[in-house]
């Protein structure tokens, strides 16, 4: 049996060889290899408490070499960890090298023969160095901060300073052939190791600053486990110029440049999938238009008011199209950036409510923490709109731009034109193989996945009374009831400046000065309903004043003309209050073209003229795919809120609770 | 006036700050980032939390069947900075409370004095109240995954479905375990007169009051994951 020595060189708490971090031997030349081996098997004898003279005469390596390769293999390493065999490797440096002799050059000599002079000279003259440090981090104590200094200019005051404290050219850098340049370039190259964020605060600016949390090699915490799990959302402001066309007095065709609009996306991240899109006309998107994105990509629609290109075969755009199953699927998380239009409480509170998803909104001008959304953007337009005569390019000195607005007036390149052009690349998009995703497309990954029972993808709909009556685009508001029991003012509601009742609210004397929640569709102000907000009592569909009864607005327009002081004026015309400002505003336009400094002016009330344009087609496609109903008769007046289900449900029961059961409660 | 409604929606639960969107994005300018809005089912209350190590962990805590609930004090950005105002109370199963201090893991260069003084200021002030104080990081979430998405994906199921009447589905749901001992959530949605949204919103809630259980950390949860009564 052979004799345990004493290894007092090990301590106890590492006396386990197998856990000491090792480097790869294979990538080791041959001799390299042998001499590591060598000093390893040393450490390792020595460690299982064999003699020195035997492990002199297996590895030739003498007893004062084996205790010094064991305290090299124990000292602590950057990593926090002991050096264990790496400090074995030949050549390797634990430390960092430290002059002790004077640097002894001739005048003209170059850099060799100098390492670490400049280590050395910091530490006779500390002051040096945090002058040089302040200097290239822009860190002044106390002074005017100075923009980015450059290699050759912070050599001049490393000079300088030298010069100052007696330096002669005898002594180093002074000596050398580029006076030190390359040791203090590589001092503050070494710097960004050690204030990696100042480093690049300092030097490459505040996108590379926040870039620094981009592939740190860290894992998310979020992994992409589950196809339709997250999805994001963003707009996109596009990069091709536009026009609408306004008939003149004469008939003729007016083509009118419009200011530069937004389009929405709604996307799966797992597969990249383009869910929804929707063109905001507008400069900066509402919320409004967030919901309507949302809307594209739940809520199928057929006829007139869907989503259609001619640029597909069989002009279907979105994957709810292609694939019906998908109506009112739901997700577990939307991402969304910090646009004010998201973050309005009516939108978190619809979306929340109707699809129950968490919504995040990401750290600022964190762009990465959505980056498909973005680039999804930078794919469509590259193949769509950055291809058209009237494209704005990437930016003002991109050389595809040329006259964008002159070119879309000459082409005519309408709205619909770029509409069609963004669907068109939606649906290639869609279609095309990726390699992101094993070089399926986003739409066969989709199919594929609820094939799979293990991918984690499955019909997850809405329930189907939230499918029934959708409120995703409703405007929720309480209100007072307001009427007056004296003088026989029958109880109403005021809604956007606007008088809503029902028989049902109208002899509900006992409601006046009581709450009500009521619901108004986003699309359309003549669709309202109503409910008690304190008993929950449902008092059905409220009707507009009888003068606007035709007047089909969406809940922004008639906001926008209320603020424009229009609404009274109008009123008295016993026309559309929208017809009416749309028709102002194009003879604006068509008086601006008159002149000819406007006339290739993007327009902003050309934009407005194209929403409005675009609600009212929309409303009309609407009212014509709706089959004609005959009125029901009304809802009497306080039921119960809860009646619909129980209506609905009372047959499949033999014995029904008592009272339905919610999961809330 | 959305808010009032919202908040008349969400009156359940104890008196907590409810933060409007904007509200909370404004707070930036207080170093306020990354915000979570969601719906907490097992509160029954909306919840606004800065981070995702918070966030994350709050939605494990939706699925732990040993709490029963769980309220954040005093300010609901701070739960995540350790400070002595700001953390997550349990509330337990067995009527026991412990608080719940979330963050991101301390290395040696980012832990600081003035971080180590406020967890005393918490760890004493705990004691005074004899309640536990655990403090988590993303270290706890690793390897957690799958538990995190399935739980991400059964709170939205169930809280889209929570307005609505589930009485027919759950008499279904209970019918299928008179029949089998762990039917599949397709054999479910397979029923008839069952409305699959609220089908699954159902098994969501049975999932989370610990009665029902699914092999939820290693599966993603779907028409195949199996569902089994546990045995108390």
């Amino acid at each position: 049996m052979r004799p345990t020595r004493n290894r007092s060189l090990i301590p106890q708490a590492l006396s386990d060889l197998r856990l000491w971090p090792a480097p790869d031997e294979q990538a080791f030349d041959k001799e390299k290899k042998a001499n590591y081996l060598r000093r390893k098997r040393a450490v390792e004898m020595y460690a299982d408490g064999i003699g020195h003279d035997e492990i002199t005469r297996v590895t030739e390596l003498p007893r004062q070499t084996v205790c010094k390769l064991v305290h090299r293999c124990l000292t602590g390493a950057e990593d926090g960890a002991i050096a264990g065999f790496r400090a074995l490797v030949p050549w390797q440096r634990l430390a960092g090298y430290e002059r002790t002799k004077p640097v002894v050059r001739e005048l003209g000599d170059g850099s060799a023969g100098c390492a670490g002079a400049l280590t050395s000279l910091y530490s006779r003259f500390p002051e040096v160095e945090k002058a040089i440090r302040s200097s290239f981090l822009g860190h002044p104590g106390g002074g005017v901060p100075k923009g980015r200094i450059s290699y050759t200019a912070l050599h001049g005051e490393f000079l300088d300073a030298l010069r100052e404290l007696n330096f002669t050219d005898r002594d180093w850098p002074f000596n050398t052939k580029d006076c030190g340049y390359k040791s203090l370039r590589a001092y503050c190259l070494g710097l960004l190791t050690e204030e990696p964020t100042v480093w690049f605060g300092a030097r490459s600016g505040q996108d590379a600053v926040r870039r620094h949390g981009v592939g740190s090699g860290f894992r998310s915490l979020f992994p992409k486990l589950r196809g339709y799990g997250s999805c994001q959302l963003d707009f996109h402001k596009v990069d091709a110029a536009s026009v609408i066309i306004i008939e003149t007095e004469t008939g003729a065709r007016l083509p009118v440049p419009v200011s530069r609009w937004h389009i929405g996306f709604l996307i799966e991240e797992r597969y990249n999938l383009v869910l929804g899109a929707f063109a905001a006309l507008e400069r900066t998107p509402s919320g409004d238009s967030v919901l309507e994105v949302m809307d594209t990509a739940l809520r199928p629609c057929e006829g007139k008011g869907a989503v259609s290109c001619h640029l597909t075969a069989d002009g279907k755009v979105f994957p709810l199209q292609l694939m019906p199953e998908l109506a009112f699927q739901g997700f577990s998380v939307l991402k969304m950036d910090n646009a004010w239009s998201n973050a309005a409480t009516g939108v978190v509170d619809n979306i929340i409510n109707t699809v129950g998803c968490a919504i995040n909104f990401g750290p600022v001008k964190a762009w990465w923490r959505r980056h498909p959304i973005e680039r999804i953007f930078g794919e469509l337009t590259q193949r769509g709109l950055q291809r058209l005569p009237s494209t704005f390019g990437s930016g003002p000195n991109d050389t595809r731009r040329s006259n964008p607005l002159e070119n879309a007036v000459k082409f005519e390149i309408t709205i619909q034109d770029l509409l069609d052009v963004i669907h068109g690349c939606i649906r290639e998009h869609n279609d095309d193989t990726n390699e992101g995703i094993d070089f399926a497309s986003p739409m066969k990954a989709l199919q594929h996945s609820l094939r799979t029972p293990d991918s984690g993808v499955f019909l997850q709909p809405l329930p189907r009374d939230a499918q029934d009556d959708f409120r995703l685009l409703c405007h929720v508001e309480v209100v007072t009831v307001r009427g007056n029991r004296q003088t026989n003012v029958r109880p109403h509601v005021t809604l956007g400046r606007w008088k809503y009742t029902n028989a049902a609210l109208a002899n509900s004397y006992d409601l006046i000065d009581q709450q009500l929640v009521v619901y108004c569709d986003l699309r359309d102000v003549q669709i309202v309903h109503a409910t008690v907000l304190a008993t929950g009592e449902q008092l059905g569909a409220l009707l507009a004043p009888a003068g606007r009864r035709d007047q089909h607005l969406s809940w922004r327009t008639r906001a926008l003309i209320n603020q424009a002081g229009l609404s009274g004026r109008n009123h008295t015309n016993h026309t559309s209050i929208a017809s009416n400002w749309r028709e102002g505003k194009e003879e604006t336009l068509r008086e601006n073209q008159k002149l000819k400094r406007k006339r290739k002016r993007a327009s902003n009330e050309a934009l407005e003229v194209a929403k409005l344009k675009a609600e009212e087609s929309r409303m009309l496609g609407r009212r014509d795919t709706e089959p004609e109903v005959p009125d029901a008769p009304e809802t009497p007046a306080h039921e119960s809120a809860f009646t619909r289900h129980d209506k609905r449900r009372s047959p499949t029961f033999a014995n029904p609770a008592d009272a339905p059961i919610y999961l809330g409660d | 006036m959305v808010r009032g409604v919202s908040s008349a929606a969400h009156t359940d639960g104890p008196r907590q700050s409810t933060v409007a969107p904007l509200t909370a994005i404004r707070n930036r300018a207080q170093k306020v980032s990354n915000l979570w809005i969601f719906d907490s089912p097992k509160n029954n209350r909306r919840l606004t939390v800065s981070g995702d190590v918070a966030f994350l962990h709050l939605v494990l805590l939706e699925g732990d069947p040993n709490v029963s609930g769980y309220d954040l004090i005093d300010d609901p950005f701070r739960i995540t900075s350790n400070s002595q105002q700001g953390y997550v109370r349990l509330r337990l199963k067995d009527g026991s409370q412990a608080w719940l201090t979330l963050g991101r893991h301390r290395t040696r260069d980012t832990s600081n004095d003035d971080q180590a003084c406020r967890d005393s200021v918490l760890q004493a002030k705990a004691s005074n109240a004899g309640v536990a104080l655990i403090h988590r990081t993303e270290l706890d979430l690793a390897g957690r995954d799958v538990l995190i998405d399935n739980w991400l994906t059964l709170c939205a199921i169930m809280t889209r479905a929570r307005s609505y009447a589930c009485h027919v589905e759950t008499e279904r749901f209970l019918s299928c375990f008179a029949r089998y001992d762990a039917p599949s959530i397709s054999s479910m949605l397979a029923m008839p007169e069952i409305d699959p949204g609220v089908m699954l919103a159902v098994v969501a809630k049975a999932l989370q009051s610990g009665r029902y259980s699914a092999d939820l950390d290693r599966q993603l949860f779907g028409p195949h994951t199996h569902i089994s009564r546990v045995r108390q």
